[in-house]
């Protein structure tokens, strides 16, 4: 049995789940925090969506079926509680999730938390501009680096369509930044 | 020398000797690259102990106890099945016993009799032991012994 299963099952005992989910939080918490806060932009926001995060992996843990890594399994639970996040704020202002995340860009100037220089916020409003699936392909390709194969297994699309919308993702900004 | 250096053409890109510290740490692994977001100092160690408060153990035990509750209902409905099928076979046996019975116990002429008025069955075996008590029946059944074989005829 290798280390992470044996780290799964610590999980899902009720004897050492404890002290087995401050070990999770504490290994994988600058992870998540950054995919999240690439996502949501903003401090507070990306501070609210990783500690849901954690809690829907502790309240899930024993339905993971460890059909993938554990990591994957967590980045997908964090994609989604961002992506919810945005929908569920963006409806109670009544505006759209491209339209929401696009002002909280326009505030990263004044954002105590951001220390990017010009180039860095002009590539974020433009990476804002894409529709919100496709930001976060581009965000897992370009600034993560990550395979499509891995991209493929957290968003559950295929390859081809990651490549498809990653490509058009590109062109879209190459167009911004040289307006 | 001074004055080469003061002629020289070269010239390097604006804000370059600000931001190439930064641009090289990152080049060497040194800073993560999170694209110009920082968080608030010491944020990662006060995050992980509101993490943990929100966490409900209680919770997680108590939908194990639910799952302890749901196999114990499980084994329970089989326990009960099989008492049934289990009473359903000792019927049998008894009914076996009952006519094993019937038949020792019955001249060949009793038993033409009964067969003449169509009347033998398991019930009617069963029936004609209708007035012996519960307890006497496996009594009988443990120590083989009835009424008839206990020679009371006899001594009479």
């Amino acid at each position: 049995m290798n280390t992470e299963n044996q780290f799964i099952n610590a999980l899902k005992n009720p004897d050492t789940q404890d002290l087995a989910f401050r070990k999770l939080v504490s290994d994988y918490k600058e992870r998540l925090y950054w995919q999240i806060r690439k996502i949501v932009i903003n401090h507070d926001d990306a501070d609210d969506v990783l500690q849901n995060t954690f809690v829907k992996v502790f309240e899930n843990i024993k339905k993971f079926k460890r059909n993938s890594s554990m990591y994957t399994w967590m980045y997908r639970i964090a994609t989604n509680e961002s992506l919810n996040f945005i929908n569920k704020k963006s409806k109670q202002m009544g505006i759209s999730g491209e339209k929401f995340i696009l002002d909280k860009i326009n505030l990263l100037e004044t954002d105590p938390y951001f220390e990017g220089d010009i180039i860095e916020i002009k590539l974020h409003k433009a990476i804002a501009n894409l529709p919100l699936k496709q930001r976060i392909i581009f965000n897992m390709r370009y600034f993560d680096k990550m395979k499509y194969e891995k991209i493929s297994e957290i968003l559950q699309t295929s390859v081809g369509g990651l490549k498809a919308s990653y490509h058009h993702a590109k062109n879209k900004i190459k167009t911004i930044l040289n307006e | 020398m001074n004055d080469l250096l003061k002629k020289t053409p070269f010239k390097v890109p604006k804000k370059y000797f600000e931001l190439f510290e930064k641009m090289f740490l990152r080049k060497i692994g040194l800073i993560r690259n999170n694209d110009g977001f920082i968080t608030p100092v010491n944020y990662f160690n006060t995050v992980e102990t509101e993490i943990l408060s929100k966490v409900n153990y209680s919770s997680f035990d108590n939908s194990l106890r639910n799952y302890v509750l749901s196999f114990s209902a499980i084994v329970a409905t089989i326990a009960i099945l099989i008492f049934f099928e289990e009473n359903k076979l000792k019927k049998l046996e008894l009914e076996e016993f009952f006519l094993d019975q019937y038949l020792s116990n019955n001249s060949a002429y009793e038993i033409a009799d009964d067969f003449d008025s169509n009347i033998l069955s398991y019930d009617l075996v069963i029936d004609s032991y209708n007035s012996i008590s519960p307890e006497d029946i496996f009594e009988i059944k443990i120590f083989s012994e009835n009424p008839y074989n206990l020679n009371i005829h006899e001594n009479e």
